[in-house]
């Protein structure tokens, strides 16, 4: 067998090529494209099918046969989908450690005349909102140099509530950090789930936990920290303080019942039919909620200390999609890259409850849902540049050790100092 | 050796728990699928109709058509491979002496005990750089490999249990060993090849970490990875995925209870394969 | 002496070959089954080995570390408590079950059951099963609202409910117990046949030396059931070390690493955090114990013949 004949892996990646650079492709030969993405939630999933049926509509020629993940499962598969000779001709990747395996090992194509030619570096709001998806063509550093993907969606993490609940406690909307405390105690000796979350995924806790970050410690700290710059630390007492918050929702009994053994699909589901007063989340679960609770449920991004607002939270482009550069039509690829990001497509994923990068060529989001608090929410922190990373993006390894050890800090199985190292011991591998 | 009639009726009630719990679970998931598709249960009931609904749903849903079509071509591939590969290779073992004959067969013999954890990983990335990921070939080839292992062991124990006067009557007559072994042994053979046959069968068809290292398309994935990613998508629809377990179940199980006494004397005659 | 005669002597017992001289047609019959053997398990254990040597992401060439994936497997805490965990696992597929089998074995070798054939049937069902499948299965009965914990209620031990998989005490041994269930059916059908096959003169010669049944399990069933006891543990300590299936459908391995088991790190290092080089030493290392067991289990408990 080849590994066994010489270095493994000398020979698996793919060839740095240029990538297609014009619109338009040749429309009368039959063509398959395969996408991969992990767009399981309702809405998102929803509006992919119908991106793809409206594609196959407008060129006939092209079939486009969809592979959908969960999450954990995609993370688990797509590095290796992506390098095999099967290889998807669109895919998800994650901003961060996965991405730059993928640009180190020429797996995807590079965008920058892409970007010119379909207009990208100006659809998602300036050109600089794509850093995250830049990396050098070396892919050893990240934020700067070629872009390699483009983002369909935009997330910020916040609280969905339950409007009829809130109301019967006698609450209104938090107003501040402190407000919001009380409503989890309220709420708890009401004998209401404070905050639903279905951890056995691991990563729903993980997103708990990136809110109060942002709240208690310095945002340019944790960009630093998830950017891998040199002498970040993620021992620092805003963080610490952030991680004992944590465990101390959970020594409470915030959370619902057993909820390191609960699924996030059965959380969310349970939140939909009326179990539980806050959901922390991003806007992909909305339509889940939304479909159900319809006007009653509602969304705010933590709130600050003082109340003042802008306050900083985390939030990004949601996982960009890359052309493989295995694909045998990467310019069909490139098109329909560009048609599920662009102007109509963001209506559409507007009309399924989520929230797109681009402008929407024409749906208005109904100013009383949930959705239009989290496009306010996302328009106000892009802008004025408050949002903060995925800490999972730091390192290879790092969405296991991060969420592993928020399951124990929760269940009061580790000390906040504890969790701190571990996370940092784990960064310190990779960027030290 | 008699018995008190306390001892029997202690015997009897023992047995009867042990089997109420062995099919306990099996009953609460069957029970389960026949709920309505989506429904919130808890804990096991009686669901208010009988519908098969679900299983329709389940089927569609989880593209179960064409999980299980991909799960016969390989499972049947698979038998039919090592069956032959096995007659012959036992056939040699069991009534041949040449050179490391021993040797050879405990080389063989290892395959047995050895786990597909050790062997995944070298084997995907083999597969990958020949470009045989996502294909039949990929699960084919390896499980065939594997279950020579127990064929070969266990046509030999057939093949030196038989009385030599057989082929030596047919080697009289001028048969070739090739001759001998198709039309004297084989045919007598038959019981302990059906029962390799359904062992072969079954822990092809129930085998998951194989499919899940090699397959990641739609079009070649197996019925048990199939259940799994049903599983992740849909875990909330309990009806549902306990209607997609049954499929997934159900070939092997009723192989099992029509032929179970092939069943049984493989897995227990001093079978070693886990 | 007569050529006749010198034959006659020569006919050896049964499992020799006709006329004592070698085959050769035998590797003829041999050389498929052995070439596919040898290209799809025996090359890759050799790759295996190769690949343990380098720090490998699985996409970008490796770097050569010789033998510091297995020194860093023996020290690394995160693949010790996974073999603990194994263990664990080992006391509840093998050790439970096998003395629940000897149990029930001693009590049921004095009585004729009829129906005994159904009934070996329905208890040795879990065995044919997808592992998939059980797993699939015991998430639910598991689920915070799933018949367990509402049998619990139901009986009013409502305050034991909660949620098995999800619990960091109760997740290793939750998943013990579905080991348990799969393979006590096997145990007991395997001893129970055993039992059927041990002269009954032996038993006879203990009650006549005045054996009580304890006496008689430990003297008689026990000894007679030696081989069955190999293959039994053989059988029940392979599945318990290896376990894959199950762990990655109801636990995928936690809470936090509660639940992970050497196959399941071998899975997520070679596949899911690019660390191939240390997934395939892991793998090397559980290839060389297994097969240890297996030849101590044989070697000490089967009965020489």
């Amino acid at each position: 067998m080849a590994a066994a004949c010489g270095t493994p892996g000398a020979s698996d990646a793919g060839s740095a090529g240029s990538g297609p650079t014009s619109t338009g492709f040749d429309t009368t030969k039959k063509v398959t494209l395969t996408m991969w993405d992990t767009e399981d939630s309702k809405g998102p999933s929803t509006a992919e099918d119908a991106l793809i049926k409206q594609f196959e509509q407008k060129y006939p020629n092209v079939t486009v046969k969809r592979t959908v993940r969960s999450f954990d499962d995609y993370v688990a598969t797509i590095k290796l989908a992506a390098s095999s000779s099967n290889a998807p001709d669109v895919f998800q990747g994650n901003e961060g450690s996965l991405d730059q395996t993928l640009v180190k090992a020429h797996l995807i194509e590079p965008f920058d005349s892409l970007a010119t030619a379909y207009g990208w570096d100006t659809r998602f709001g300036s050109s600089a909102a794509l850093n995250p998806l830049r990396w050098t063509a070396d892919g050893s550093t990240w934020g700067e140099g070629t872009l390699w993907g483009v983002a369909q969606k935009a997330e910020v993490l916040g609280a969905f509530y339950n409007k009829a609940t809130l109301a019967s406690l006698g609450l209104q909307p938090p107003k501040t950090f402190a407000d919001f405390e009380n409503s989890l105690a309220a709420a708890k000796a009401a004998g209401v789930p404070p905050i639903m979350v279905g951890n056995l995924d691991k990563y729903p806790l993980g997103h708990v936990f990136m809110v109060l970050q942002a709240r208690f410690e310095d945002s340019q700290a944790i960009s630093d920290w998830t950017y891998g710059r040199p002498g970040a630390s993620f021992d620092t007492p805003g963080t610490r303080k952030a991680a004992s918050i944590l465990q101390q929702w959970g020594s409470k009994g915030y959370f619902e019942d057993g909820f390191n053994g609960v699924s996030q699909q059965n959380a969310g589901a349970r939140f939909a039919k009326g179990e539980g007063l806050y959901f922390i989340t991003g806007p992909w679960m909305n339509q889940t909620f939304a479909s159900v609770l319809k006007d009653g449920v509602g969304f705010f991004p933590l709130p600050s200390i003082d109340g003042s607002a802008g306050a900083p939270t985390t939030g990004s482009l949601s996982l960009p999609f890359h052309v493989s550069t295995k694909s045998a039509h990467p310019d069909v690829a490139a098109a329909f890259v560009d048609f599920i990001t662009n102007a109509d497509a963001a209506s559409l994923i507007i009309q399924n409850g989520d929230l797109p990068s681009a402008a929407p060529s024409s749906s208005q989001i109904d100013p009383n849902s949930s959705l239009a608090s989290i496009s306010a929410a996302w328009q106000e922190k892009s802008k004025a540049g408050t949002l903060t990373p995925y800490l999972d993006w730091a390192t290879p390894t790092m969405g296991d050790t991060l969420f592993g050890a928020l399951q124990q800090l929760s269940e009061g199985r580790i000390t906040p100092a504890q969790f701190t190292a571990a996370v940092q011991k784990d960064w310190e591998q990779t960027h030290s | 050796m008699t018995s008190s009639r306390v001892e029997q009726t202690v015997t009897y009630v023992v047995l009867a728990l042990f089997s109420l719990l062995a099919v306990a679970p099996l009953v609460g998931v069957l029970l389960a699928a026949m709920h309505p598709s989506g429904a919130l249960l808890s804990g096991i009931s009686l669901p208010d109709s009988f519908s098969l609904d679900t299983f329709r749903t389940a089927w569609s849903e989880g593209g179960f058509g064409r999980l299980m079509t991909s799960s016969v071509i390989v499972a049947v591939a698979v038998v039919a491979f090592t069956t032959v590969l096995s007659i012959t290779a036992g056939y040699a073992f069991g009534t041949m002496r040449f050179p490391a004959v021993d040797l050879l067969f405990y080389v063989i013999l290892t395959g047995i005990v050895v786990p597909f954890e050790s062997l995944v990983v070298p084997l995907y990335y083999s597969f990958r750089d020949a470009g045989l990921t996502d294909s039949y070939w990929a699960l084919i080839l390896p499980q065939t490999g594997l279950s020579i292992s127990f064929g070969t062991f266990w046509m030999r124990a057939f093949f030196r249990s038989v009385p030599p006067e057989l082929s030596d009557a047919a080697r009289v007559d001028g048969a070739s060993s090739w001759r001998i072994l198709w039309r004297v042994l084989v045919p007598i053979g038959r019981p302990a090849i059906l029962t390799m046959v359904l062992l072969v069968f079954m822990w092809t068809w129930n085998e998951f970490l194989l499919a899940l290292v090699m397959i990641s398309d739609d079009t070649h994935r197996t019925a048990p990875l199939g259940l799994s990613a049903f599983q992740s998508r849909y875990g909330v629809d309990v009806p549902g995925v306990s209607a997609a377990a049954v499929f997934v179940a159900a070939p092997v199980v009723i192989l099992y209870i029509l032929l179970q006494r092939q069943f049984l004397r493989g897995m227990l005659a001093g079978s070693i394969k886990g | 002496m007569v050529a006749a005669e010198r034959g006659r002597r020569w006919r050896r017992p049964r499992a020799a070959p006709a006329p004592g001289q070698p085959r050769l047609i035998g590797y003829l019959y041999i050389l498929p089954a052995f070439a596919v053997f040898a290209v799809f398990v025996i090359a890759p254990m050799i790759d295996g080995a190769w690949i343990s040597l380098f720090q490998w992401d699985g996409v970008t060439p490796g770097r050569w570390v010789g033998l510091d994936n297995y020194r860093s497997a023996l020290s690394d805490p995160a693949v010790r408590s996974a073999f603990m965990h194994s263990l664990v696992l080992v006391l509840f597929y093998a050790a439970l079950p096998i003395a629940v089998g000897l149990g029930l074995t001693a009590l049921l070798s004095h009585s004729r059951v009829r129906g005994i054939t159904a009934v070996r049937t329905i208890i040795f069902l879990p065995q044919v099963l997808a592992a998939v499948v059980i797993g699939v299965s015991w998430k639910w009965l598991y689920d915070p609202q799933g018949p367990i914990n509402q049998l619990l209620s139901a009986v009013g031990l409502g305050g034991l409910r909660r949620p098995w998989l999800g619990d960091f005490t109760t997740a290793l041994p939750a998943v013990g117990v579905i080991g348990t269930w799969v393979t006590t059916g096997l145990c007991l059908v395997l001893f129970m046949a055993g039992v059927q096959r041990i002269p009954l003169s032996r038993y006879e010669a203990a009650r006549v030396d005045g054996a009580g049944p304890l006496r008689e399990f430990f003297a008689v069933t026990l000894p007679g059931l030696r081989n069955e006891l190999a293959v039994a543990l053989s059988l029940t300590v392979i599945t318990a070390l290896r376990s894959f299936d199950i762990i990655f459908v109801t636990t995928k391995g936690g809470p936090g690493t509660e639940t992970t088991v050497p196959s399941l790190l071998i899975y997520q290092r070679a596949f899911v955090t690019g660390q191939v080089g240390s997934a395939a030493a892991i793998g090397a290392i559980m290839g060389v114990l297994i097969l240890a067991l297996s030849v101590g289990i044989t070697r000490l408990v089967e009965e020489r013949r």
